[in-house]
């Protein structure tokens, strides 16, 4: 069940809101629990037995890390829930992309190979898989105190809101509000809006441009003409951003119809200017999951006493170890996205430039002004979505070579006219504006030019135009996925 | 207040000539300040100060400022 399907917004969600205020207090946490549950069972069907086998496991888990601190009990646990919580996500996600592999080897020396069936992904397994992870490792750290109640646990785990593609939550961000919380007007109109905001990105913006994207990414590498390239990867760029973004403002927007205070996702990645700031923007809540659990883990068992006495003297200039973890974080990154070679390449691209820009072409950077600095990270992730959307990595070459002009293509075939229209043109201008702080910059302009009851009028008048042209868009349109329910 | 001793080995693991501190002064403030480079300054601190810090004690810190508090608790 889609937040932008008619379904989820005339039917799920009109009932669910109506029911949550009239159950009462007391009553909330289930009926929540049930309706997540039901959406769960709506999207997905039997894999609900996996999300609940998930949480009775990942529920006993915190307990025990919780008792068993600093002991190898302790140690053990945090194995076995490292083990069981990504030894599901590589049986539903890589078991086939392994197994193709291992075959590869087999047949050189003439082995018969593995027989693996591809598997379906179970909608929403990274994100909670990774949730879960977090927060067994938190209780660990003492970063949260266990949830002893096992429903708020499983409300926790399986809030309909972000279950499908995140936002990933970390435990102590809601575990006031799983015991108590208080929902005012404010709050949920907030949501209301943000809810509508991202209903308009996903509908108006990035369902328009991924009509264009579709047929680009579907004519030949070789008979693809450099402007219609071009075209193509502009408009993943937009569409990614805007399904993504699209989908996260829908998810806080509901949390906070329901109560729930779910941390931001996006801060306008697409203004950063260097690939570092880039990260700190873009699907906050997976960069900092790597960083936290990941990275920080690893760069730091990189540091030997041989090594930490050189940081100690100041002699240990090139920071070798650490652009390492950082370009294997972000290949395992790339990989958590999809199991291709097109992901780990994506993955691998931004690690490396990562560890180039924490080396010295960071420094070179900040020198530059202000629109080099754009141009360079604009060019740097744009490169980068065309591996993350090509269906392999000999198809992402094609398209790099149609990008530098080398292709020789049907231009009269595949003229830029036939996929330049009105509608794209209207989508590609609301999108590059949008994915700027443009609003915040009139909202400042009104209140310096002492117009601030303006600002009321002009935000209701905006979302109630956002809503009537979305509803309008999908009255006539077909269904369409968001990007990353396929992660 | 940032103390000078502090303020010297973090320009130093950053590589920095000099760059003006304060309690609030954040990590994305400084140049260069980036999770990468983020591990040399605390080791380079743990490593004078003789202190070790939790592995996410360093990754929740919200400045400078709460920076030397925590060597302070520590190395007191």
């Amino acid at each position: 069940m889609l937040f932008s399907s008619p379904i989820f917004l005339f039917l799920f969600l009109p009932i669910v809101l109506a029911g949550y205020w009239l159950v009462g207090r007391r009553m909330r946490n289930l009926f929540l629990l049930g309706a997540s549950i039901f959406f769960y069972v709506w999207g997905e069907g039997r894999y609900v037995v996996l999300l609940i086998f998930s949480i009775f496991l990942n529920y006993t888990f915190g307990i025990l890390a919780a008792r068993y601190r600093e002991s190898s009990k302790g140690r053990l646990v945090i194995w076995l829930a490292l083990l069981m919580n990504l030894g599901a996500l590589a049986w539903y996600k890589y078991a086939a992309f392994i197994a193709g592999n291992i075959n590869f080897i087999l047949s050189s020396i003439e082995v018969p190979p593995i027989q693996i069936q591809n598997q379906d992904l179970p909608l929403g397994l990274s994100f909670f898989t990774f949730q879960a992870i977090a927060y067994v490792l938190d209780v660990y750290r003492e970063e949260t105190a266990p949830q002893k109640s096992l429903m708020k646990f499983a409300l926790f785990m399986s809030l309909f809101p972000k279950l499908a593609a995140g936002p990933i939550i970390r435990h102590e961000e809601v575990a006031e509000d799983l015991t108590d919380r208080k929902i005012d007007l404010e709050l949920f109109s907030s949501g209301v809006r943000r809810f509508v905001i991202g209903l308009g990105k996903k509908v108006l913006i990035a369902d328009t441009i991924a009509k264009t994207t579709e047929k680009i990414f579907a004519i030949p590498g070789q008979d693809l003409p450099l402007s219609v390239a071009w075209l193509g990867i502009l408009c993943y760029s937009l569409q990614i951003y805007f399904d993504f973004s699209g989908y996260s403002d829908m998810a806080i927007g509901l949390g906070r119809m329901l109560g729930f205070k779910i941390q931001e996702n996006f801060n306008y990645p697409y203004i950063a200017r260097s690939l570092t700031d880039f990260w700190r923007r873009w699907h906050i809540s997976l960069s900092t999951w790597f960083r936290d659990y990941l990275f920080v883990p690893l760069s730091y068992a990189l540091m030997t006493d041989r090594i930490r006495k050189k940081i100690g003297e100041g002699k240990y200039k090139t920071n070798y170890r650490s652009v390492f973890s950082i370009v294997v974080v972000f290949t395992l990154c790339g990989f958590w996205h999809g199991a291709g070679y097109n992901f780990i390449a994506w993955g691998m691209l931004h690690g490396v430039i990562l560890g180039l820009e924490s080396l010295w072409l960071g420094k070179v950077i900040t020198k530059w002004k202000a629109p080099f600095q754009h141009a360079y990270l604009l060019f740097i992730v744009t490169m980068a979505w065309v591996f993350f959307r090509s269906p392999g990595v000999k198809s992402a070459a094609c398209y790099f070579k149609a990008l530098a002009g080398l292709t020789s293509p049907n231009t009269l075939y595949y003229h830029i006219s036939l996929y330049l229209n009105t509608e794209l043109l209207v989508a590609l201008l609301a999108g590059v504006v949008g994915a700027t702080p443009f609003s915040k910059v009139i909202t400042e302009y009104l209140e310096r030019e002492s117009m601030q009851r303006l600002i009321p009028f002009a935000e209701v008048a905006f979302i109630i135009l956002v809503l009537l042209a979305s509803f309008a868009s999908l009255a006539g349109s077909t269904f369409s996925p968001f990007i990353y329910q396929k992660f | 207040m940032v103390s000078e001793r502090l303020k010297r080995i973090i320009l130093q693991a950053l590589q920095l000539e000099d760059f003006d501190m304060q309690d609030e002064t954040t990590a994305s403030m400084v140049p260069g300040w980036d999770s990468l480079s983020h591990v040399r300054v605390i080791i380079a601190i743990e490593e004078s100060y003789g202190i070790r810090f939790k592995t996410l004690e360093v990754i929740r810190l919200k400045n400078v400022g709460e920076l030397q508090r925590m060597i302070a608790a520590k190395s007191g």
